[in-house]
């Protein structure tokens, strides 16, 4: 009964006609049109380009930062390189002037010390193959 | 003019006839605004809305393909712009953290006279909450139900303008009907107590 009654309301809703001119004014409208498509194309185009600006703007200041973040790391480790070689430098300046002299001890007594300075020695001479004594004795067998 | 078939009307808008095009805005004008009125609830919202329908009616017709569906394609058009409108409008109303009451243009469409008997008042109160339910209805049950109680299409046809099963729209119709009914309850039977 409820359906009834309301589906019957429904069809007696007062009809909404178009207003007087409707069909005028879409006419009129299609003549707007391409100058009011262009405007829009021309808002949607600015729209873009304040997108892509943003991007690019956005691009380059992360591709500055990290181009300034790369040089200052490329500096420390310049500092750092130089640093070490100074420090390699002076301490082969430190071990040479520790290292001993290539001298050996042959022996001595409280008045007379005796002993072989290996500089003096011709690198020819150091590089002759001694043989020792004792394959020198067992040889002959 | 008024011989001439919707088909052929289209066939020549195809062609920028606007002559064609006008006819055609004038003979399907009437039920295009009435549907679109009682849809939105807001009789400027609706003629704004068909006369965009109309115009992207035109500028597909040179693409357009007769199959005797046309009366379906406009409204399809007209129901696209609204449900496009009212997407936008709940964005709007989700960014603004806003809830705006809907549109009020319902009930405003001056059917109330100055000095009415009680029955008349009774009735252009009934329309008034009538027209105000409907466009509280979601949009998926309030097309059906105003194509169907309203505009009096069969069902065949509002299937084709909403691209849905006719299963589909009777079941979407008797939703928005027994919503209605939740929702008048106290009108409907006031009214049936005086009518």
């Amino acid at each position: 009964m409820a359906d009834d009654r309301l589906t019957d309301s429904l069809r007696k809703l007062p009809p909404d006609p178009a207003s007087a001119g409707f069909t005028g004014r879409v006419l009129a409208r299609l003549d707007e049109r391409p100058a009011q498509r262009p405007r829009r194309l021309a808002l949607a185009g600015a729209l873009a380009a304040v997108l892509v600006a943003a991007v690019a703007l956005t691009a380059g200041w992360q591709a500055w930062r990290e181009r300034t973040a790369a040089e200052a790391e490329r500096r420390l480790l310049a500092e750092l390189q130089a640093e070490h070689q100074l420090l390699m430098r002076e301490w082969n300046e430190l071990r040479a002037a520790r290292q001993p002299e290539p001298v050996l001890y042959l022996g001595g007594n409280d008045n007379l010390d005796v002993v072989l300075d290996l500089r003096r020695i011709p690198p020819e001479a150091l590089a002759l193959q001694a043989e020792p004594a004792a394959l020198k004795q067992r040889s002959p067998r | 003019m008024s011989e001439i078939s919707d088909a052929d009307l289209m066939a020549r808008m195809g062609c920028g006839d606007r002559e064609a095009f006008g006819a055609l805005v004038d003979r399907h004008k009437d039920r295009m605004v009435n549907y679109l009125t009682k849809l939105t609830g807001c009789r400027e919202r609706a003629e704004e809305t068909a006369q965009e329908a109309f115009l992207r009616l035109y500028r597909a017709a040179p693409a357009y393909k007769e199959q005797g569906r046309l009366t379906a394609y406009i409204y399809r058009i007209a129901t696209n712009l609204v449900r496009q409108e009212e997407r936008r409008a709940r964005r709007r109303r989700l960014l603004t953290g806003m809830y705006l009451a809907p549109s009020n243009g319902h009930g405003s469409n001056g059917h109330l006279p100055a000095a009415a008997p009680q029955g008349a008042l009774l009735q252009a109160e009934l329309h008034g909450q009538l027209a105000g339910a409907l466009a509280r209805l979601p949009l998926r049950y309030r097309v059906p139900v105003v194509l169907r109680d309203v505009q009096d299409w069969p069902y065949e046809e509002i299937a084709r303008a909403t691209g849905c099963r006719q299963g589909t729209v009777k079941s979407r119709i008797s939703r928005g009907r027994s919503m209605l009914r939740r929702w008048l309850e106290p009108y409907l039977d006031r009214g049936e107590s005086h009518g």
